[in-house]
């Protein structure tokens, strides 16, 4: 029998690894089921490593916040007690059979990951759903998180780029849920009271919108005995979320703040604007735009110009944050106080260049082969699949979204991404500066 | 009773470890290849691992191998004018490095059907490397600004260098990895060419290739393109590197702007093959890994006086390195209790044995940890890098059987013989 569940188990990997290289690229074949309370489990079988991951994605973030840090708190608090376990023995049980709950909130979502060997795959999910579907954030342990938080936060704001990014975001979205960190804020966190993490439980934890992704050695017989056991019987509807996007400001001139810290050596600076939309049809020249001026490690542009050839800093990049709503879009670098002009100076110039003139063929022409080519490595372990594929149900990127997105990307034109330069680049940056 | 043997609960460990096959094979000139076959996605990791770290520097040239690293990205003589990552990544590839206190390690991950270039890049950078000296004096900069960043102003960092600094009076363990600041301006261009020429050959290499490969096809690819390049000149003579005995506890105080102080302890421990060094694992994870280990429990739930604790061991270190406890306290008038608290719980476990649940629990999460790893094959093959870095990567499972065969006793012995005064340094962050 052990022989024959080995064979099967085989066949079925040596099926996937064919979708996969007969595509040239990630095809990933999993399995949708649409459960009746709503809930969506998206399901991949790899039976090389006998290891489990299952995430479940919850339409719960900053967003959808009365008070700052209650999405973030709620998620982790998760953790510290429910109808059946105190916090003790959850952390008992998580540590005796090695596994980790993650929980991560991002501005949009929560997602949490539950990682565990087969050979606990039974316990594993009876705790993970226990502490998704019966929390009980006993007041004691709240308090101690609570002051748990405030202390990391600060701890956080003694980190120049922490500092550079809170005060960046601030200046760009103003009292948006965009315009502060997911964990809130140090002097806000005292404000929360264990009901208001109840009452965002009880509103945004519902099963009919969560997106459940199981990856890895777990056979549909498995499979089904988790939807019968833990998913069937859960009932809940959430309402439909009441979020609001940004609301932008006019610059007549680049907005400069400073924070002093007498301590450092090297200014930390950020240069920003206002970005784009996951949903924005922009987002596939914006990607490139991103990889060719600052994104693209050693070989983008800023970088060969600041580090390569001036040395004047060992950190410098951009990034773009594209989230339901337009996020941001900013550079950071760091560079010993003196220079802080002139690297000022230099970026200031990278994106004048890029918001002038169209990005030769030759960039061009490598920015789209990497980020093609580099899509396999993006979800290269059976944990990353696990965490993506929710996404593109989230952000309605379709099941056959590395296609697409492999068509968008090729698409992209020189012409797009100055079209792209210009519609970002009109505003007027905000500088922030953090040094001594 | 305490000698009961703990064989039985480590039976299991690590089943079937190693999910993909590993085949090894030893060019002429002494460059060894290990490949690893995993099909599982389909990509590719190309590692080329030089064993050459600051153990190995001069004295007053330390950061030497970091400076190397950074300028081995800077051309080669087929691949002039610092195209290497452009090359990786125009293919669809990432590219990168690192520099440790015992070897350097340069990386690519690419689809298996490029690894062809990586072959390129890394045989003609491993012979024919383009040191010019303007490439020199920038990369020196540029390692500077990387030292500010990531020391200088990152409290955190610097008080841990600081520790390892002074628990280390003769061992080159005591210098930084990127080393001092006067030692990065002191390098000259001559002592980087000696030391690439030193370090950088064949026989002082091996090869890890991992991924949707098959093997024949890579192993006679890797063949044409680096069997051809000649050994070092000299042999890299084994050093007798030693650290004197330690007479007391030592200990550091760093002021700087910060907010939540932290203690650093750090006890002189062996590294692997020496038995104690896995019995040090099983007490690390026993006292801080997990928030219901001793040490969390105690600090952070009992008494509220951490908002973190971690612990560390480092067995596959080339000589023994530091078993660490890091603790980031709540409060600055607190830092004596948890030090003796600390320590309490250290006494503890030199005195009763640690309960099976315990040992369980530990043995689960070496298991775990070595299966999470599988996950990826680059991240297995750094594993496996780090095995044979000390003599061969075989050696995974006699540390499996070391493992197996440890008792309760060996836990408790190891922690009396190096959790003790005599071996440790303190050191402590306070806000200024």
């Amino acid at each position: 029998m052990k022989k024959f569940f080995t064979l099967i188990c085989f066949l079925i990997f040596l099926i996937l690894i064919m979708k996969y290289n007969s595509a040239g690229a990630t095809t990933m074949e999993f399995k949708n089921i649409n459960l009746r309370n709503g809930a969506k489990i998206k399901y991949l079988y790899r039976c090389n490593i006998p290891i489990v991951y299952i995430s479940v994605l919850i339409y719960a973030s900053p967003l959808d916040e009365t008070k700052p840090s209650q999405a973030y708190l709620t998620a982790h608090m998760l953790t510290h007690g429910t109808k059946n376990r105190s916090a003790r023995q959850i952390e008992d049980e998580i540590d005796f059979l090695a596994l980790s709950i993650e929980k991560k909130v991002t501005h949009d979502f929560t997602i949490l990951t539950l990682s565990t060997t087969k050979k606990h795959l039974r316990e594993a999910t009876a705790l993970f759903f226990d502490i998704i579907k019966h929390p009980t954030f006993p007041e004691e342990e709240f308090k101690k998180e609570v002051s748990l938080l405030k202390k990391s936060i600060r701890q956080m704001e003694e980190d120049p780029s922490y500092i550079a990014s809170k005060e960046f975001l601030k200046a760009l979205f103003g009292d948006h849920p965009y315009g502060r960190a997911v964990e809130g804020l140090s002097e806000t966190v005292e404000n929360l009271r264990r009901e208001d993490l109840e009452e965002f439980y009880k509103t945004y934890y519902k099963p009919n919108k969560m997106i459940f992704s199981i990856v890895g050695d777990i056979n549909e017989e498995e499979l089904m005995e988790i939807k019968e056991k833990f998913l069937d019987n859960w009932e809940g509807q959430s309402p439909d979320r009441k979020i609001k996007p940004p609301e932008f400001t006019l610059r007549n001139k680049p907005f400069e703040i400073k924070r002093k810290k007498d301590d450092l050596t090297q200014s930390t600076i950020v240069i920003g604007f206002e970005g784009i939309s996951r949903k924005d049809p922009d987002f596939y020249a914006f990607t490139v735009l991103n990889y060719i001026l600052g994104g693209g490690g050693l070989t983008s542009r800023l970088a060969k110009n600041i580090r390569e050839e001036k040395g004047l800093a060992y950190s410098i990049y951009s990034t773009f944050t594209p989230y339901l709503f337009p996020g941001a879009f900013y550079i950071e670098a760091k560079t010993k106080a003196e220079n802080t002009k002139k690297v000022i100076k230099l970026i200031t110039e990278e994106i004048e260049k890029i918001y002038k003139q169209e990005v030769t063929e030759e960039e061009l022409r490598e920015a789209k082969s990497f980020l093609i080519g580099s899509l396999p490595l993006r979800v290269d372990t059976l944990k990353k699949i696990c965490e993506f594929i929710p996404l593109l149900d989230f952000y309605e990127l379709g099941d056959d979204y590395f296609i697409q997105y492999r068509n968008s990307i090729d698409k992209v034109d020189s012409k797009d991404i100055l079209n792209i330069a210009r519609k970002i680049f009109t505003q007027n940056y905000i500088l922030v500066i953090v040094g001594p | 009773m305490k000698k009961v043997a703990i064989i039985f609960l480590f039976l299991l460990l690590f089943p079937l470890m190693g999910y993909c096959e590993i085949f090894e094979e030893s060019l002429k000139n002494g460059l060894k290849i290990l490949i690893v076959e995993d099909h599982s996605s389909p990509v590719a990791t190309f590692q080329v691992w030089y064993k050459a770290g600051s153990i190995d520097e001069p004295d007053g040239k330390s950061g030497i191998s970091h400076l190397l690293e950074h300028l081995m990205f800077r051309g080669s003589r087929r691949f002039p004018d610092n195209v290497f990552s452009k090359i990786v990544q125009s293919h669809g590839g990432v590219d990168n490095a690192f520099t440790t206190k015992d070897y350097t390690v340069y990386f690519q991950k690419i689809a298996p059907s490029n690894l062809s270039i990586c072959m390129d890049l890394e045989s003609d950078r491993m012979a024919n490397l383009l040191l010019k000296k303007e490439d020199f004096e920038l990369e020196k900069k540029i390692v500077l600004e990387e030292r500010r960043q990531r020391y200088e102003d990152d409290p955190e960092s610097l008080i841990v260098e600081e520790v390892i600094g002074i628990a280390f009076k003769s061992h080159p363990y005591r210098r930084p990895v990127i080393g001092w600041t006067e030692d990065i301006e002191s390098i000259t261009f001559e002592d980087v060419k000696n030391y690439y020429k030193k370090f950088y050959c064949p026989n002082n290499a091996f090869i890890i290739v991992g991924g949707d490969i098959k093997k024949e096809e890579i192993l006679k690819e890797i063949k044409e393109k680096f069997e051809e390049i000649p050994s070092c000149e000299k042999k890299i003579e084994n050093k007798n590197r030693y650290e004197t005995k330690q007479n007391g506890e030592r200990r550091i105080i760093l002021k700087r702007q910060t907010y939540l102080p932290m203690l650093v302890m750090a006890y002189k421990v062996p590294s692997y093959p020496n038995k104690d060094s896995i019995a040090l694992e099983i007490l690390s994870s026993i006292l801080g890994e997990g928030k219901s280990s001793r040490l969390y429990r105690k600090l952070v739930n009992e008494k509220s006086l951490a908002v973190n604790v971690g612990t560390s061991n480092s067995p596959l270190s080339r000589d023994g390195f530091l078993f660490f406890v890091i603790i980031s306290i709540k409060d600055k008038e607190k830092i004596h209790d948890v030090e003796k608290l600390v320590k309490e719980e250290i006494e503890r476990l030199k005195t009763e044995s640690p309960s099976e649940v315990e040992i369980e629990k530990a043995k689960n999460q070496v298991e775990a940890s070595f299966l999470f790893s599988q996950d990826s094959v680059f991240g297995y093959s750094l594993i496996l890098g780090k095995f044979e870095i000390l003599d061969s990567w075989r050696l995974i499972n006699q540390y499996r059987e070391d493992i197996n065969k440890l008792t309760i006793q060996d836990i408790q012995n190891a922690a009396k013989k190096y959790l003790n005064e005599e071996n440790l340094t303190v050191g402590v962050l306070l806000p200024k």
